[in-house]
């Protein structure tokens, strides 16, 4: 759509006589940030920061740390859906909806940009789980950040590029991305890197040096929300590491702890706590323990796909050894309907 | 655990009984001073601050619905310096007044009924004791209204009877009864009536305002109660005639006479609002019977009065409902909808919930209703004013009221949204309320359905299937709601959620999920409203798991999961509510957990942190369960005397104390009456008989009494059956025993067993068998401790007794029967074991166990389902052959063994029976020959040619080889062992000569082999037995007697 002066300038009385403090930018963006919300133009990004253009208030730099989602003016409807599926774990669904977008009808590159990130960030999150290729996604990814390299998911897109090299069991390519994590500027940046250091120690069962890595995050001085955050993931991990060296208790401990310490809406955290609580119990032969473990994930956090269907793949099993038949029946089906392609349906 | 959850917390609870509210409703209606215990006061003399205190305190904790608690207070404040004897001589009638409050409290009838026959007591004792007092006429007005609340109480039952000829005899008689109530009340309001009017006529005619403001506001007191009583006593008058039928000349006589006194009233106290409370009744009377023309008019004259008071409001929208019901029956629906829809428009403040404001909207509900399904309706309005009605019962529905679950039943019958059964919800918010909807019907349903088994019972299956449906959908919808919830969700309303679904998980016993979501919330948000019910149900819902544990396994081990759960979640209740029922309930929780762990010093520990007015209820507990476990492990061989002694005493200790409570505050609980019980089982195994004696029967807290009263605390079948026993027990064993008694307890035993199961023979048969066996045991005790002569009365007494229940036998009780027979038998047996004893007793009763036994067997034998059990008549064939052979005749008492052991010969106590009757035989009469039958066997069964009686030494062979994998045989085989030796040894001493010797010299080889291969010889009691024949060996053949110490010393 071009816009000749004299149409804006109509354009802009008849706004200003409703909004007198309207914005005089071409786009109207909308961003929510951890502290509130911004409107405006995005003019540009990197990486680190999104400028944006709140017309007569000047122009604003948001660090990317700080923002937690974009709705970009005149994006396809599909767009916005999507991306609320994607941030919801429904895959699937959000790569139906960027199908049916036209992108003929896109004009903005930064929305072109955002579709083709979320194309493949879906696509890795679910060979992730177990749908479709890792090598693929990863290809898709990578041309993504190639092709883009200042956009504002490139951190993101960095790290999705990690976890499905380490899920390749490329351990020392995705330290190598996760590292590119620690070079922002951001404190609870770094310590995220040190924390998926850790996971990728753990995925090569070098469990002593993983405890020591998540040790030295949880060391860290940093006490801000996102730090505590990352101390959150890094006591996780540390428990998850001590359960598979035998340090039951004190895995258990650590993990009840963190359950009581977090938020309990923190859904991601508590699904993957509860998980790894279930876990240690069950090593510990602790079935009935094990069963309410991974049952709070069932009742309270099915809402995170990746931890329900882990913990629907154990209650199957659970289920049957406490000679509740049905109820282990019931927990297979609910994780062929609805993981049907997950890697837990696959273990099964 | 005695504690049950469900029914404390429920998103919606059941209220109590319209009719005590109905009752409450028109007795507080009137703004003018209730009889309440501030009236009370103010009716008193002036007394000492500490009365006035007392009195403010108990009135603070009535207002607060603490009747509990003020009876507790009472009962302190009885031997209490901290008030004054007036006080003191008041406390029957404060005790009758709260009684009286907690029964309208008290949803259950039985109970209440309890409260009310209490209330009566103390307000009378008060009333007899203290007649010349100002409050007695209180007390006489409080009496009127228990009767009335009794007769209410039996009309509301009658009402809810069914509609079928089997119940109307039933009706007549609630409704005849109901009537005497009422009419005893009226002579007790009189009475106040008078007492009121003299003391007014005592009173100044003038009086200065100035000087006498007291006595001026006494005087207006006095004549306000005037005015009150004869309203009540109108009132009273009025729902009698509802117990006449409604076509009756009864009913329209009374109606009739009652609205001539109401009239008066209302003449009388125009310019009060009493005269107007009574222009509506007299409007009801007429109503009643069918005069709505002058009813309409006494309810316009109220309409029409000025409506800003708000007790005056109550008796305007009471006007309105019952003006509907008479325009209702005149067909008048469209002039009822308007009248109550315009009143309802007017609604001030909280007068939606009121009871006069519910009634109105429960009438427009029913006259949209029967509009709506009226024929000349069309089907598009039809359909506007069902949901219209349908929202009108779900309001009343919603509330505490009279038509309450009249309105849940309405409403269930039509049906709930089915839009929200089939949509699935796109947010949060409407699958919150969809979910919520769906709650409602299923309340709706399940509330409706006890009134729907008395009245439609055809409604049943729907109802049945409505709760399901809504149970179901319900539970989908909440749990879409979860699944929506965003950051941005309101964390109260998103908890409301987990509540609601917590509880319709335990509703539909998926405990698993109720527990998570109930720890859940209890644990994460305890500020929430709902956090400590949702503690109680996840508490409830880890119980039920370790029930169902508990039946899929006889492992202990297979429980501890779920009381560790429930130890935790309790321990986080204590903290988090400390003083709160909450909290009781956790630490009866954590008692019975340190109980169940054995933690028994823990357990009274954590008696500490219960508060003292709780205490002695946690006690009771614990010494109940510390009593079980010492009867458990005192039946456990390797326990520790001492210890045993300890959990013994400190068990009676604690019951002790919880008992005294209960005596004191007279509220018995089933723990308390389990406490007693067992306190009274405790004096009897101490052989205080006289002391049970005393217990069991100690007036509101004996057993016995509280069995014989059909207390509450009392009525579990499996109570009843231990506390007849125990009497039974006290009774035959006291010295001197008190036989009536005795038998009468028997026959409660009888009636109880009778009622828990069919196979009340079995049951019975094993009650008396360990009857006979204690009693048994008992003498075994006495005669072993020397006190012959109690022994002997305590077998003179059981005879006695026996001879007494034997009486009118005949065709008694087959169980019964048997176990007289064989107690005959036991106690012949047992005397005869007296060395002194040369009576004929033993003899008589071997004769009285053989013909009962005798009759037992022609019975069976003609009739094989006159029998318990097909094997029943093997053990009456055994017993018998025993009394033969107690009587002499061997013979008969082998042909008897025989027709057991044709049966099955591998019987070892009939084999031994047999070769025990060949050995007495041969002692008696019958020579060597039977002797060494009893040894070898006889009876030689032509078809196989072996014996059917084996024999000592064949039972002995095969005992050996069954405790080789069962050591309970080991004691017949040593038994078989000892007596072929000393068969031996018998045969040895009847012979001559060399015979003599070389059986003499068996017998003593057979003691040595058994002393070979069995050094121990069975333990102390076999070795003490072989011992002696051993010596009789060694005297008969001229050795000196050393005993076993002759092989010893030979070194073998």
């Amino acid at each position: 759509m071009v816009i000749t002066y004299r149409t804006w300038s109509l354009a802009a009385v008849a706004v200003l006589a409703i909004l007198p403090t309207a914005s005089l930018a071409k786009y109207t963006d909308r961003l929510r940030t951890t502290s509130g919300s911004e409107a405006g133009e995005i003019i540009s990004t990197t990486p680190l920061e999104i400028a944006l253009d709140k017309g007569t208030a000047g122009t604003i730099k948001i660090p990317v740390n700080q923002i937690r989602s974009i709705i970009f003016d005149q994006e396809p409807p599909e767009l916005t859906q999507a991306r609320l599926n994607a941030n919801n774990g429904g895959y699937v669904t959000a790569l139906d909806r960027l199908k049916q977008i036209e992108l003929t009808g896109v004009k903005r590159d930064l929305i072109r940009e955002d579709i083709e990130f979320l194309l493949a960030y879906c696509a890795a999150k679910q060979a992730l789980q177990g749908t479709g290729t890792v090598t693929d996604a990863g290809r898709t990814l990578n041309e993504f950040v190639r092709r883009h390299p200042q956009n504002f998911h490139y951190l993101e897109a960095v790290e999705t590029i990690g976890d499905l090299l380490m899920a390749s069991d490329k351990y020392a390519a995705a330290q190598n991305q996760y590292a590119e994590l620690a070079k922002a500027p951001w404190p609870d940046y770094k310590l995220r890197a040190s924390v998926l250091l850790g996971r990728t120690l753990q995925a090569q069962g070098k469990h002593p040096q993983a405890i020591n890595v998540f040790d030295a995050v949880l060391a860290s001085s940093e006490d801000g929300p996102a730090a505590k955050e990352q101390k959150l993931s890094a006591t996780l991990g540390k428990a998850e590491s001590l359960s598979e060296t035998d340090e039951l208790n004190q895995a258990v401990g650590l993990i009840e702890q963190l359950i009581n310490d977090a938020d309990p809406e923190q859904k991601e955290l508590q699904a993957r706590a509860y998980n790894a609580l279930g876990d240690s119990y069950e090593k510990a032969g602790r079935t009935k323990d094990a069963l309410l473990a991974y049952l709070h994930v069932d009742v309270l956090y099915n809402t995170v796909p990746e931890a329900h269907a882990e913990a629907l793949s154990h209650l199957a099993t659970l289920w049957d050894s406490v000679g509740q038949t049905a109820r282990a029946r019931e927990a297979r089906q609910t994780l062929r309907d609805r993981y049907g392609d997950t890697r837990w349906v696959k273990q099964e | 655990m005695s504690f049950c959850f469900c029914r404390s917390d429920p998103p919606t609870c059941v209220m109590s009984e319209p009719t005590i509210q109905r009752m409450q409703t028109y007795l507080c209606a009137s703004c003018m001073p209730v009889l309440a215990c501030g009236i009370v006061l103010f009716l008193l003399a002036p007394t000492s601050d500490a009365r006035e205190q007392a009195e403010e305190f108990l009135k603070g904790l009535q207002e607060r619905g603490l009747h509990g608690l003020a009876l507790d207070y009472l009962l302190q404040m009885e031997s209490s310096s901290l008030t004054n004897a007036e006080f003191r001589e008041r406390i029957p009638y404060h005790r009758g007044v709260t009684l009286i409050a907690q029964a309208r409290q008290t949803p259950d009838i039985d109970q209440r009924a309890t409260l009310l026959s209490e209330a009566w007591r103390e307000l009378n004792q008060f009333a007899t004791a203290q007649s010349d007092s100002p409050a007695t006429a209180d007390a006489l007005v409080e009496l009127s209204n228990v009767l009335v609340d009794q007769a209410m109480q039996l009309l509301a039952q009658a009402a809810d009877l069914p509609d079928e000829p089997t119940y109307v005899e039933q009706r007549k008689k609630m409704l005849r009864k109901a009537r005497e109530l009422l009419a005893d009340a009226q002579p007790r309001f009189r009475q106040a009536e008078q007492f009121y009017s003299a003391a007014l006529d005592r009173m100044p005619k003038t009086l200065d305002p100035k000087t006498q403001g007291e006595l001026i506001a006494q005087r207006q007191e006095f004549r306000a109660r005037v005015a009150q009583v004869g309203m009540l006593a109108a009132q009273a008058q009025f729902e009698a005639a509802t117990t006449y039928p409604t076509d009756s000349k009864e009913f329209m006589e009374q109606n009739r006479t009652t609205a001539k006194i109401l009239a008066d009233l209302y003449e009388k106290y125009s310019r009060w609002l009493i005269g107007f409370h009574a222009r509506l009744y007299e409007g009801r009377c007429y109503q009643a019977i069918g005069d709505y023309q002058r009813a309409l008019g006494c309810y316009e004259e109220l309409i029409l009065q000025s409506s800003v008071h708000p007790a005056f409001r109550k008796l305007i929208a009471s006007a309105y409902a019952y003006q509907a019901q008479c325009l209702m029956a005149q067909n008048k629906h469209d002039a009822a909808i308007a009248n109550l829809t315009g009143w309802l428009k007017a609604i001030q403040g909280e007068e939606a919930t009121m009871p006069e404001w519910l009634l109105v909207r429960y009438e427009l509900a029913q006259a949209l209703r029967t509009k709506a399904e009226s024929s000349d309706t069309k089907p598009s309005k039809k359909r506007k004013l069902l949901s219209s009605a349908r929202d009108a019962y779900r309001l009343v529905a919603e509330e505490p009221n009279q038509n309450q679950n009249s309105a849940r039943a309405a409403l269930a019958m039509l049906g709930s949204n089915e839009r929200l059964a089939s949509e699935l919800p796109r947010d949060f918010s409407n699958a919150y309320s969809a979910g919520k909807d769906a709650m409602t019907s299923l309340n709706a349903a399940k509330m409706a359905i006890p009134s729907a088994s008395k009245n439609n019972p055809a409604a049943i299956p729907q109802l049945r299937l409505q709760a399901e449906q809504g149970l179901e959908v319900a539970r989908r919808n909440f749990r879409i709601a979860l699944s929506l919830a965003k950051d941005e969700t309101d964390r109260d309303q998103l908890n409301e959620v987990r509540y609601f679904l917590c509880w319709l998980d335990w509703e539909a016993g998926d405990y698993y999920q109720a527990a998570i979501l109930g720890s859940f919330l209890a644990q994460r948000y305890p500020e929430h409203p709902a956090a400590a019910a949702a503690a109680k149900l996840a508490l409830a819902s880890f119980e039920r798991l370790q029930q169902e544990a508990a039946q899929r396994s006889d492992q202990r081990t297979d429980t501890e999961f779920e009381a560790r759960k429930m130890a935790e979640l309790a321990e986080f209740m204590t903290r988090r509510w400390p003083g709160t029922p909450t909290a009781e309930t956790a630490y009866r929780v954590l008692v019975n957990y340190a109980i169940q762990a054995n933690r028994i010093d823990e357990a009274k520990g954590l008696l500490d942190e219960i508060a003292a007015a709780s205490r002695p209820a946690f006690e009771a507990q614990l010494g109940n369960a510390m009593w079980g476990r010492y009867l458990e492990l005192s039946q456990q061989a390797g326990s520790s005397a001492a210890e045993l002694q300890t959990l013994r005493d400190d068990s009676i200790k604690l019951m002790q104390n919880g008992v005294e409570a209960a005596r004191k505050s007279r509220r018995m609980t089933p723990i308390f009456a389990t406490s007693s019980l067992y306190l009274a089982q405790s004096l009897l195994s101490d052989e205080k008989y006289a002391e049970a004696i005393a217990l069991l029967e100690e007036k509101q807290i004996g057993p016995l009494m509280l069995v014989r009263e059909r207390h509450i605390a009392a009525t579990r079948p499996e109570y009843i059956a231990e506390t007849y026993k125990a009497a039974l027990r006290a009774y035959v064993s006291v010295s001197p025993p008190n036989i009536p008694s005795a038998i009468k307890a028997l026959k409660g035993l009888e009636t109880t067993i009778a009622a828990i199961d069919e196979g009340q023979s079995e049951h019975l048969m094993r009650v008396y068998v360990s009857l006979a066996k204690s009693l048994h045991e008992q003498l075994e005790q006495l005669r072993a401790s020397g006190r012959e002569n109690e022994a002997a009365n305590l077998s003179l007494a059981l005879g006695e007794f026996l001879d007494r229940i034997a009486d009118g036998q005949a065709k008694g009780n087959w169980s019964t029967r048997f176990w007289i027979a064989q107690t005959y038998y036991s106690l012949g047996a047992s005397l005869q074991q007296e060395k002194s004893s040369t009576s004929s007793i033993p003899k008589r009763y071997f004769d009285k166990a053989h013909d009962l036994f005798e009759s037992l067997a022609v019975e069976g034998a003609n009739d094989p389902g006159s029998l318990p059990q097909p094997a029943a008549m093997m053990a009456v064939q055994k017993q018998l052959g025993e009394c033969y052979r107690e009587l002499g005749g061997y013979q008969k008492a082998l042909d008897a063994f025989s027709i057991v052991l044709a049966e099955q010969e591998s019987q070892l106590a009939v084999q031994q029976a047999a070769a025990q009757t060949y050995q007495r035989w041969g002692e008696a009469s019958g020579g060597i020959k039977k002797l060494e039958r009893a040894i070898h066997g006889g009876f030689q069964v032509r078809s196989t040619g072996k014996n059917r009686f084996w024999g000592w030494l064949k039972l002995a062979l095969v005992a050996e080889r069954a405790a080789r994998s069962d050591p309970k045989y080991k004691d017949v085989f040593f038994h078989a062992r000892l007596e072929a030796a000393r068969c031996r040894y018998l045969i040895g001493i009847k012979s001559q000569g060399e015979a003599r010797k070389k059986h003499l010299a068996t017998a003593k080889q057979s003691v040595r082999s058994m002393l070979q291969l069995y050094p121990e010889l069975g333990g102390e009691n076999w070795r003490g037995q072989f011992e002696f024949l051993l010596r009789q060996i060694q005297k008969s053949s001229g050795e000196s007697p050393t005993g076993l110490k002759e092989f010893s010393a030979a070194k073998m």
